[in-house]
């Protein structure tokens, strides 16, 4: 169970935020910010986002480069054929390809990791408003009952700057 | 006192620069307004386009089936305009990825509403350059010979050569673009999602993946983005390259040269960025997105061009002077029939508009800013551009060394209808994506909202950016 509170601006969503995790002691996990734009997290009153995703691109780039370097040497030498005079294998074409496949691995896997991270393809219900991409930010917070549900909306409803907060079941799609 | 969004609006009526003072709703319905709504001028545009396509790949196709003597292909021409098609379009895509990669890397933020365009025009010139080698074979369905792969033949491709080279880079140059093109799209086709009903919000859906907009989500967008950029980038400074070294790696005379990479990928850069005005100036004109594409950016992207006539210019000399000093008989046949021989008339029209036309013009702002001018000049000196390339393949195959086998080249009828056909299958590409998806990155500018702004500093008002990331 979620519940979904709009926002005039970010201003008020990022004091919202801080109220909820130093008053009501939410965690950092259990708080999604939802907003047209990027913004900084720490701006929201969030800790700072982590992601591997220049790790994996290098990594992927390495294995890139050595399978091209494979393709292009390995062929030559599986194939010694002498071409324009040039040795078996010749360094400076295996390069060529070497390095086109380590870029081709690189971009392949830094999208494909992205949208891992992105949590994405994602179809199933989700906490969302149309009105967010309209410029309403929005959070989303885990709660474990209704009880606390309500606690947590009341406390929202007191603040300045509310648009609209409503209670997000699985099952409910907007 | 006159809030920011008084302010901004100020500045921006004076075309100062500064962020779009437009609200955020308003901004999605803008972007999306073209999907959703067809002019009379959309069809206008996009019905002869579309027959002289069909024109174009009716040519291909008899030329297909009858043989490539319906070309003007014959010893020692075996490469003509095909060829030079090929590298003109692979030229254009360049300038997509300098204004999206190389600005995003320098933050520089007024490349915002123009990214999308100049991405999009980076994938379908490649498209369309792909398709020239294909044409070229003559026998198309044999086009798999070229992918290495065991076969009953024991034929393996030389991957020695730089036409396979080409393959693999425009493989990877072809794929890099299309996952930069649709990275940043995701939140746009979410927008989609949310403003469209019926059928249209169900494909949206499924195309953004489920996007919602979450702290994570923007965070690892950014990460990615600058990671394509940087990715990006060198991959296509080799495409171009390794398409010179098609010419350079020969033992042609007025080819072999090592001032052809950086001298294709700069006249690459140079054509690509009168493409990008083109694209600019006709978007802004047919959905009336003068709010987004203003001529403060058709003023930035016109310094970008100067700066390239300039360095184009010094590479041509260079190119040139060398061969004049030199004046190695072989050389010199081929470059004397470009200054006062049979191709005299293309290549002083290349040099007019690309050095003695560009380079005073561009020094006049108001110029720069007029998009009447800069609509004209972009078709000229693309039209330049185009003979650079038909300079390059044709004279020197035309003056081989062996003089009792020079012969001209001319271009036949079912060459043009094929050239005809490529040059208007890009702008139907073009139109039949910018109403499948929003053409303005929505997402882009909504950022440049946050992080514009305009302080105050003496008596005037003057646009400020935030810096955000770290």
């Amino acid at each position: 169970m979620q519940i979904l509170a709009l926002f005039h601006d970010v201003q008020y969503l990022a004091e919202a935020v801080t109220d909820l995790r130093q008053n009501e002691h939410v965690a950092n996990d259990d708080i999604t910010a939802i907003t047209g734009a990027p913004y900084h997290a720490e701006a929201l009153g969030l800790d700072h986002p982590h992601s591997i995703i220049p790790q994996v691109a290098f990594v992927f780039w390495i294995i890139g480069g050595l399978l091209g370097f494979g393709l292009a040497a390995g062929t030559m030498m599986a194939y010694p054929l002498v071409v324009g005079g040039k040795p078996i294998p010749s360094i400076p074409p295996s390069l060529i390809i070497t390095y086109e496949v380590a870029m081709l691995t690189a971009i392949v896997v830094t999208f494909g990791r992205t949208i891992y991270e992105f949590g994405l393809p994602s179809f199933k219900p989700e906490p969302y408003d149309v009105r967010i991409g309209a410029g309403n930010p929005a959070i989303a917070v885990k709660v474990p009952s209704e009880a606390v549900a309500n606690r947590l909306m009341d406390r929202l409803r007191s603040r300045g700057g509310l648009v609209d907060v409503s209670i997000f079941r699985e099952d409910e799609v907007k | 006192m006159a809030t920011i969004e008084e302010i901004s609006l100020d500045l921006h009526k004076e075309g100062i620069f500064g962020h779009v003072p437009i609200p955020e709703d308003q901004m999605n319905r803008d972007v999306i307004q073209p999907l959703l709504e067809t002019t009379w001028r959309y069809w206008v545009i996009v019905i002869p386009l579309a027959i002289v396509t069909l024109v174009g790949l009716s040519a291909w196709g008899y030329m297909m089936a009858t043989g490539m003597y319906t070309t003007g292909l014959e010893r020692p021409g075996m490469w003509g305009v095909f060829i030079a098609n090929f590298v003109f379009w692979i030229g254009l895509s360049h300038s997509g990825t300098l204004i999206s990669a190389i600005l995003r890397l320098a933050k520089a933020d007024w490349r915002r509403p123009v990214t999308r365009l100049a991405e999009a025009m980076t994938l379908f010139t490649i498209l369309i350059a792909a398709q020239w080698p294909l044409i070229h074979l003559g026998r198309t369905w044999f086009f798999y010979y070229l992918l290495p792969y065991p076969n009953q033949r024991t034929i393996w491709s030389n991957l020695r050569s730089p036409l396979l080279f080409d393959m693999f880079a425009i493989m990877t140059y072809l794929t890099g673009s299309s996952l930069y093109l649709f990275m940043p799209l995701i939140p746009d086709l979410a927008i989609a999602r949310d403003y469209c009903t019926g059928m249209r919000k169900k494909v949206y859906g499924v195309l953004c993946l489920g996007w919602r907009g979450t702290h994570q989500q923007w965070y690892s967008m950014e990460k990615a983005m600058n990671i394509l950029a940087g990715l990006i980038l060198p991959v296509a400074v080799s495409v171009h390259t390794i398409v010179s070294w098609d010419f350079a790696a020969t033992m042609n005379a007025a080819w072999h040269t090592t001032i052809f990479g950086p001298y294709f990928v700069l006249g690459a850069i140079y054509s690509g960025m009168a493409l990008v005005v083109t694209v600019f100036i006709a978007l802004r004109w047919a959905f009336r997105l003068e709010a987004y594409l203003t001529l403060e950016h058709l003023d930035k992207l016109a310094k970008i061009i100067l700066v390239a006539a300039i360095i184009w210019t010094y590479l041509w000399f260079n190119d040139y002077f060398v061969t004049w000093y030199a004046h190695w008989p072989y050389e010199w046949f081929t470059q004397a029939s470009k200054d006062t021989g049979p191709f005299w008339y293309l290549e002083w029209y290349m040099l007019g508009i690309n050095t003695f036309v560009t380079i005073p013009c561009f020094l006049f702002k108001k110029l720069r800013m007029s998009t009447s001018f800069m609509l004209v000049w972009s078709l000229l000196l693309n039209l330049g551009m185009w003979l650079e390339r038909f300079l390059i393949v044709v004279p020197t195959l035309s003056h081989p060394q062996f003089t009792a086998a020079w012969r001209p080249y001319t271009m036949s009828p079912v060459e043009l209808m094929i050239a005809a056909g490529a040059m208007t299958a890009f702008p139907l590409l073009y139109m039949i994506f910018v109403k499948l998806v929003p053409i303005i990155p929505a997402s882009e500018c909504k950022e440049d909202k946050i992080v514009a702004s305009a302080k105050r500093i003496g008596l005037r008002y003057f646009p400020t950016v935030a810096k955000l990331e770290g």
